[in-house]
């Protein structure tokens, strides 16, 4: 299985789960009841795409799998 | 006397002498034959034409006289007896004739002796005959003799030039020899040594013959040496053996096969060992052994690694699932709702992604853990083809189980899998396909084994890039197209085919479409299973008893969903706790109806609260939902027969967790609910 493949096949997702939930935040008025919960659709993307560079970053240090800590704080 | 006549040979000149002998043998009784002859050519042809008994001569003849007679006698017939008979033979003459070998002399004056002496010159010619034959005999016996003794030294000379070249030749196999070899009497002297082992000793063989191991090698390498040899001795057979030796580049490691040599009463008298040296081949399967720990470890560490990705990302896609949930079913725009709708098709790709990156880590290190049982091939069939006819409906692809009474029978597999590869194979069928095309599931057997085919109607595959297709990652073009996939999907149909002891294949057609099939192992019948799909009704009703749930979670944004989830149903009251003692003195302090339990808490994990809550007599029968984001079969058994009343996998899906709260209140039995 080819490394880091799939971690750039998951930052494509990501960024596609990022950018709808800024479209829908834009679109939203500030006191819209649904806002709160883009918002954290918003920031559970990030985290993830934080996560999936720590991880990258870890892959390229120490070849990834073998640098088998935990790769971000829970 | 002789059988029949006595033949007589007469040397006689004279008529009246010739007669006169004739008459006198005759008329003593002796039954004669005589020739009688004068001359020397005739005395010479009667011999060689005639055997005689006797020859008689005179010593005087006219042509001839008695001292040329004998010697032509001596000559043509040395062993017939040669009386002289003779008027005139002197004392003399007579001894000088019998000095020359005549056996007697009779006076032609006193004939009368001739008989007698006939008699016995014929009984003496007899001895002497048998006396030559003996003799001839003996000489005879010792020529065969002699030439048995010659023949003899020959074959004894042939042996040991053979048995020297033999030598020589075990002599030179031992010397050419790889391995040490060598001989030590029962005391332990070295009575044979070859080329290699002296070489290794570093001594002439010479300075080796004698000596005993404690007088070559160091004494705690000698003892060891000494055991093994005994070892040997007293089995009675070879013992296989590693022996270490000292060598000025360090200690080397020798495989020793020690034997004892028997004599032909079996008993042992020496010690025989052949020795190779064996270092670099343990140095190889020492450096193999550690490079699999090693690349066992590693492959370990891979698969902890995706583990823990796979478990870390999945709370924030919870996150982003959840409320994309929540969303979708609040009262949003069209538009709006096409963003929530990317959101959601992003986030269960992203998941999907991760668990196939995960199952493929664990099939390549052959940790993937599954439950093989009879799974009913029918059933699964339908159910996988029911839970993609609405995706197939949105393209107007009917999907098509083909009757056959193969669908009654049951195949061996873990039942979650081999959903999971039926809706990938059924996924990819409809998503190559056209719109307005067909999806046909069909079935083959052979005596074993069972084909599940998925049949699609798409373009197919063009045959230069088949081979490409079980490749991960490869989507053969389709990722500039809005098909979505991970390029993982058909590399983990083939990966779990395998792992549960079946295979996967495909045939393709360029513009008919193609054929992908996963073949199992056929089984006795399955237990039936009722398999249920999901709704999202429970989060749009508002019904159901007022109860209080305790949610033992350590991750804030899992529970500001929860809490979002709750308030669509203000009969149920959600308490939190943060970590597995505070969730069990919550439980004691509020005795809820209900506790959903999170396995990955920051003080213990959620099986030790579960066995705690199973302990106390007060908390035994609050039911007890796991939440996890481990989705092994084996893991939701564990669990469930430990007293768990359901086990949900997250990402969360929202609807089922209220439609497991709402079971659970109202007390039906359920089971693992996935």
């Amino acid at each position: 299985m080819p490394d880091g493949r799939w971690q750039h096949d998951l930052k494509n997702e990501l960024g596609i789960v990022l950018g709808f939930s800024q479209v829908l935040l834009a679109e939203l008025d500030a006191d819209d009841p649904t806002r709160a919960d883009v918002a954290e659709i918003h920031a559970a993307a990030q985290r993830a795409m934080l996560l999936i560079r720590q991880l990258r970053q870890q892959h390229d240090d120490g070849n990834g799998a073998n640098g088998a800590a935990h790769p971000a704080p829970r | 006397m002789p059988e029949g006549p006595i033949r007589i040979l007469h040397v006689e000149d004279d008529p009246a002498d010739r007669e006169l002998v004739a008459a006198t043998l005759a008329g003593d009784g002796l039954p004669v034959v005589i020739d009688c002859v004068d001359t020397a050519e005739a005395m010479a042809a009667a011999l060689a034409t005639a055997d005689y008994h006797v020859i008689l001569a005179d010593d005087r003849l006219p042509r001839f006289d008695g001292h040329a007679a004998q010697r032509l006698a001596a000559e043509q017939a040395p062993l017939v007896p040669l009386i002289f008979v003779s008027g005139t033979l002197g004392e003399e003459v007579a001894v000088e004739r019998l000095k020359a070998g005549a056996v007697d002399y009779v006076l032609k004056q006193r004939l009368g002796r001739l008989p007698e002496a006939v008699r016995r010159a014929i009984r003496e010619a007899r001895v002497r005959a048998e006396h030559a034959r003996t003799a001839a005999e003996v000489l005879e016996l010792n020529a065969q003799l002699e030439q048995r003794v010659r023949e003899r030294t020959a074959q004894l000379a042939d042996r040991e030039e053979a048995l020297r070249a033999s030598e020589q030749r075990l002599q030179s196999i031992l010397d050419h020899s790889p391995a040490s070899i060598y001989v030590k009497d029962l005391r332990g002297h070295y009575i044979f040594a070859n080329r290699l082992f002296v070489q290794t000793v570093g001594m002439e063989v010479d300075a080796v013959l004698g000596r005993t191991d404690h007088d070559l090698f160091p004494p705690q390498l000698a003892d060891i040496y000494c055991r093994n040899d005994a070892a040997a001795v007293d089995a009675g057979r070879a013992v296989h053996t590693e022996e270490p030796v000292e060598s000025p580049t360090g200690t080397r490691v020798y495989a020793s096969a020690k034997f004892p040599l028997m004599n032909r009463d079996g008993v042992p008298y020496a010690l025989c060992g052949i020795s190779t040296d064996i270092t670099e081949r343990k140095q190889t399967e020492e450096a193999l052994i550690t490079a699999r720990h090693e690349a066992e470890r590693a492959n370990r560490a891979k698969s902890d690694f995706l583990s823990r990705m796979s478990h870390d990302l999945r709370t924030p896609l919870n996150a982003v699932l959840g409320f994309a949930q929540l969303l979708a079913a609040d009262g949003l725009t069209p538009e709006q709702l096409e963003c929530v709708g990317q959101i959601q098709t992003g986030g269960r790709l992203l998941l999907d992604l991760i668990n196939e990156v995960l199952d493929l880590s664990r099939i390549e290190a052959g940790h993937l853990s599954l439950s093989p049982e009879p799974v009913s091939i029918g059933e699964i069939v339908t159910h996988a083809a029911s839970l993609v006819t609405p995706l197939g409906r949105e393209r107007n692809i009917d999907i098509v189980v083909e009757a056959s009474p193969l669908l009654e029978r049951a195949v061996r597999a873990d039942r979650q899998r081999l959903n999971q590869v039926l809706l990938n194979l059924l996924s990819n069928a409809i998503k190559y396909n056209r719109d307005g095309g067909r999806v046909t599931m069909s079935l083959m057997a052979t005596e074993s084994r069972l084909r599940v085919c998925v049949t699609d109607t798409g373009y197919g595959i063009e045959p230069d890039k088949q081979q490409l297709l079980f490749r991960p990652f490869e989507r053969l073009g389709a990722e500039t197209t809005a098909v979505e996939g991970t390029g993982l999907g058909l590399t983990l149909v083939r990966g779990l085919a395998e792992a549960m002891g079946g295979t996967a294949g495909f045939t393709s057609e360029v513009d008919r479409g193609s054929t992908f099939w996963v073949e199992l192992q056929l089984c006795e019948s399955a237990a039936e299973r009722a398999l249920d799909a999901p709704s999202d009704a429970p989060l749009r009703s508002a019904t159901g008893r007022p109860a209080t749930v305790l949610y033992i979670e350590d991750n804030l944004s899992n529970v500001k969903l929860m809490q979002r989830v709750f308030a669509r149903r203000p009969a149920l009251s959600l308490v939190h706790a943060s970590d597995g003692h505070l969730g069990l003195s919550t439980a004691r302090e509020r005795r809820p109806d209900v506790i959903l339990l999170d396995l990955h808490l920051p003080d213990m994990g959620g099986e030790e609260v579960l066995r705690l809550l199973w302990t106390d007599r007060d908390l035994r029968n609050i039911p007890v939902v796991v939440l996890s984001a481990d989705a092994t079969s084996s893991q939701q058994r564990r669990l469930l027969t430990s007293g768990a009343r359901a086990y949900l996998t997250k990402p969360l899906d929202l609807a089922r967790v209220l439609k497991t709260i709402d079971s659970v209140l109202s007390d039906t039995a359920i089971e693992a609910v996935d």
